[in-house]
């Protein structure tokens, strides 16, 4: 006890006339700390006498005098019976016992009330401010409201009312209900509310010293016996101090074991919400077994696969039926609990659903194996996907072998860098380089391609408007060929990459086709404005001669007709016509039934269009020059004629023999006519030699028939 | 009906010696007549572009020419070249269209397209004749052939 030591009080005394001013203190939980606080920082002689209102456990021997013996000088008394109070002591309250004042004593008697409804602070306050109307409240941490009433009390009788602030009261109702009843003079943190005593205590104490007279022997006598009281005191402080402490300590400890429990509580509260949660909210079936594979726990979703409800927990998982098309449930738990290793399935539902099954061991947090856990995961939607996915690579890849398998060049180049990234067999085909050579080369240069009537730039700009374009180009194969194509091109953005995709149509062919037939249009156009020239030709020539309208016609129609006979035969014009086709479309008319009137022979030889029709004409006129004045002018005249292909400096020669027999007598004409011109000059490339013999006239007509046509 | 053949009264070609090359030997004789008939000796017919550089080299004074434009398959260019360069006048008596390569390379020449009256012809032969007396000494105004494309 460090404080200890002062015999005597410097100032004031016990006055058997003038009983001390009394100070009383109320305190419940809590209040241990700002008791000590308070006796700390209160001077030892204001001779005022304190009275301590704690709440106590009835049957607990309280440990409090020594507690405020440590922190103050003054004697520290636990009231027990009726005590005379002196200044600069310090009154305790007895446990279970109420404290109550009666003139200069304070007595100590036990409760009225049963536990619980006890109110000792506010019963020794009422008998305060009944005892003295300058007595001093003073009211520390505490739960509930006792002392409220009581410094009511204290406050009407006169006294002064000073309150621990509830801020820094652990427990602050106590403080709380006394402010709240309105009847508190100073409102203070403990160390302060002890200063602020002194204060009032020592300003009172100041107008009444001169009216209190002071005897030294009594002032001795008090003394002495304050000693020995003290002397007392302190050896039983001594003694108490060590059990405070260590109570303080195991206090201190429970109180930390106690926190650690409650946060501990909480922890489990909270997990076993978090997991009832879980279980609920979770979308996955999950089902919990025990070792005998019995139901542990469930969550909801498990119910659309097992006919169970939560009354069946604890009963055997096989006794329940189930939607699965699986009937290994058992077997696999039985081997996950040997084995320890998780086993996965995908099992079927009856209604065609599909789950991802996992089983594997329940663990408890020591890594004992208790049972098994069985999660069931929806994957109808994702095998659907899944199989979608599959479906849909498989079909990518059919098309893909498609286009590369097809005849039509199809490719894909990149606009941006014009790389060629794709070539199926078509475009190996059409330009002769293959698949490896062509990707990576830039397209335009590999197959030196140009727009006809247009340009790239142009190409471009329609590609980059409406994605899309078509049209010709000229392009070059490997071998040097020049082609003339069809374009279809699209473009195509993938990946932030522009490709085009481009589909060919070699129309080469077709150009050379068109080509041609534009020839053979304007050659047809040729031929008919030179038939008709000869038409023309015929008309005038026919009528030059002619002696009467008939005789014209008779020309005019015949020579037509030989004409139109000529060509009769050359309606294919690529075609040539036969040599004895020609004689006998020409002369059959004139020949008659009577085949004995024309012998016609010769090789087979076929002639062009540029020959043969001249020589329909000449063999015309050779006929009608025979009816008119030659062999068939007679009736047993005869004509022979013949035709034989030979060759003179590698090309073919037809050489014509028409020879008349057994007619009249004929001479060279006088003046030759257009049909006798026709005759000698009427077949381009040719010779005619005509005789004049007395048998009858003949004519050699020999024909180089021209190169690079049938023959 | 009466028939009657008219002939109309035909711009003399008299004096004149004309080189037909027509490879239509009915054609080329209607020509020939055509051309006697008008007045005028026929060179020809040629029926070949051989035959008619033949009748070009003999030294005959050939005063106007007729030219159909295709021989067979041959090209009556080289003639009309040789007749240009004997500043000898001609026209081209053809089916062939305007468009013609051939045509265009000799735009100044008249073309009389087939079938043609007789009189249509001949008037063709005496402007031509008439518009170019060649002379040696003028040259200059004397058609002269685009160049070849």
């Amino acid at each position: 006890m460090a404080r200890g030591g002062r015999k005597t009080p410097r100032q004031g005394g016990p006055s058997r006339s003038k009983p001390p001013q009394i100070v009383g203190i109320g305190a419940s939980a809590g209040g241990v700390r700002p008791l000590q606080v308070f006796f700390e920082n209160l001077p030892e002689d204001l001779g005022l006498s304190y009275v301590v209102i704690l709440h106590l456990a009835p049957d607990v021997r309280s440990e409090l005098p020594s507690i405020l013996s440590a922190r103050t000088a003054m004697p520290v008394t636990t009231v027990d019976g009726v005590t005379e109070l002196e200044p600069d002591h310090v009154y305790v309250i007895s446990p279970d016992r109420s404290l109550r004042i009666s003139d200069h004593h304070i007595e100590s008697a036990p409760f009225d009330q049963p536990v619980g409804k006890r109110s000792a602070i506010d019963t020794f306050f009422s008998s305060l401010a009944a005892a003295q109307a300058d007595g001093f409240a003073v009211l520390l941490s505490g739960a509930g409201s006792d002392g409220a009433l009581g410094v009511k009390a204290v406050k009407e009788a006169g006294g002064i009312v000073l309150v621990q602030d509830p801020r820094e009261a652990e427990h602050p109702s106590m403080p709380n209900a006394a402010i709240g009843a309105g009847m508190v003079d100073i409102v203070l943190p403990v160390a302060e509310l002890a200063r602020r005593l002194s204060e009032l205590a020592r300003s009172q104490a100041a107008q009444i010293s001169a009216k209190l007279g002071k005897s030294d022997e009594e002032l001795r006598a008090a003394n002495e016996e304050l000693q020995s009281i003290n002397e007392e005191y302190r050896s039983t402080s001594e003694e108490l101090e060590t059990s405070k402490e260590q109570l303080q300590s195991v206090n201190e400890e429970l109180q930390t074991v106690n926190n650690e429990l409650k946060l501990k509580l909480e922890g489990v509260s909270r997990a076993n919400s978090d997991l009832q949660n879980l279980m609920a909210a979770t979308d996955v079936g999950s089902l919990f077994l025990d070792p005998a594979l019995r139901i542990r726990r469930f969550t909801p979703r498990l119910t659309d696969l097992f006919n169970i409800t939560a009354s069946d927990e604890g009963r055997p998982i096989t006794d329940f039926t189930h939607q699965l098309d699986y009937d290994g449930l058992t077997a696999d738990a039985t081997a996950v609990l040997r084995n320890l290793t998780p086993i996965e399935r995908e099992v079927q539902t009856r209604t065609h659903s599909w789950y991802l099954m996992r089983l594997r061991p329940y663990r408890t947090i020591d890594d004992r194996i208790d049972g098994v856990v069985a999660t069931f995961v929806d994957i109808t939607e994702r095998r659907r996907v899944n199989q979608a996915l599959l479906d849909s690579e498989a079909r990518v890849r059919q098309e893909t072998r498609l286009v590369e398998l097809a005849h039509t060049p199809i490719f894909v180049w990149d606009l941006d860098s014009g790389a060629v990234v794709q070539w199926n067999r078509g475009s190996e085909e059409l330009y002769g380089y293959s698949r490896e050579h062509a990707i990576g080369q830039r397209k335009n240069l590999l197959l030196k391609t140009s727009v006809p009537g247009s340009s790239f730039e142009a190409v471009s700009a329609v590609l980059a408007q409406n994605g899309r374009w078509s049209g010709e180009l000229l392009q070059r194969a490997r071998d040097g060929r020049e082609l003339t194509v069809e374009s279809a091109i699209e473009l195509v953005e993938m990946d932030g990459r522009r490709f085009v995709m481009e589909s060919i149509r070699d129309i080469t062919e077709r150009k050379v086709w068109e080509r041609r037939q534009e020839m053979m249009v304007s050659e047809l156009s040729h031929r008919v404005k030179n038939t008709l020239a000869v038409v023309q030709s015929f008309v005038a020539q026919s009528l030059r001669g002619a002696q009467s309208p008939e005789e014209f016609t008779e020309r005019f129609e015949g020579r037509l007709a030989a004409l139109a006979k000529a060509h009769k035969l050359l309606v294919d014009p690529w075609k040539g016509a036969d040599v004895e086709a020609l004689v006998r479309e020409q002369l059959a008319a004139y020949a008659g039934p009577a085949a004995e009137r024309l012998t016609a022979r010769g090789d087979a030889m076929s002639l062009p269009a540029d020959v043969a029709v001249p020589l329909g004409l000449v063999l015309h006129e050779l006929a009608t020059n025979a009816v008119k004045y030659g062999a068939w002018s007679s009736p047993k005249g005869r004509v022979e004629l013949t035709w034989t292909r030979s060759e003179r400096h590698g090309k073919p020669i037809l050489t014509v023999t028409w020879r008349e027999l057994d007619g009249p007598l004929v001479s060279k004409p006088q003046r030759t006519g257009f049909g006798s011109r026709l005759i000698s000059k009427g077949l381009p490339h040719s010779r005619v030699r005509s005789e004049f013999l007395s048998e009858g006239v003949a004519y050699t007509i020999e024909i180089e028939v021209p190169e690079g046509m049938p023959a | 009906m009466s028939w009657t053949v008219h002939c109309a009264a035909t711009p003399t070609l008299a004096g004149l010696r004309v080189l037909v090359v027509d490879d239509e030997a009915v054609i080329a004789l209607e020509i020939e007549f055509i051309l006697t008939e008008a007045g005028a000796a026929v060179a020809g017919p040629a029926v070949m572009v051989e035959e008619a550089l033949d009748l070009l080299r003999d030294g005959t004074a050939i005063s106007a020419a007729v030219l159909d434009v295709r021989l067979g398959g041959e090209s009556i260019e080289t003639v009309a070249e040789a007749l240009f360069d004997r500043q000898i006048p001609f026209v081209f008596y053809s089916g062939q269209v305007e468009t013609d390569s051939t045509l265009r390379r000799w735009p100044r020449a008249t073309l009389v397209s087939k079938p043609a009256p007789s009189r249509v012809l001949t008037e063709a032969i005496r402007q031509a004749v008439d518009a170019c007396p060649f002379s040696g000494e003028s040259a200059d105004q004397i058609d002269s052939p685009a160049p070849a494309p």
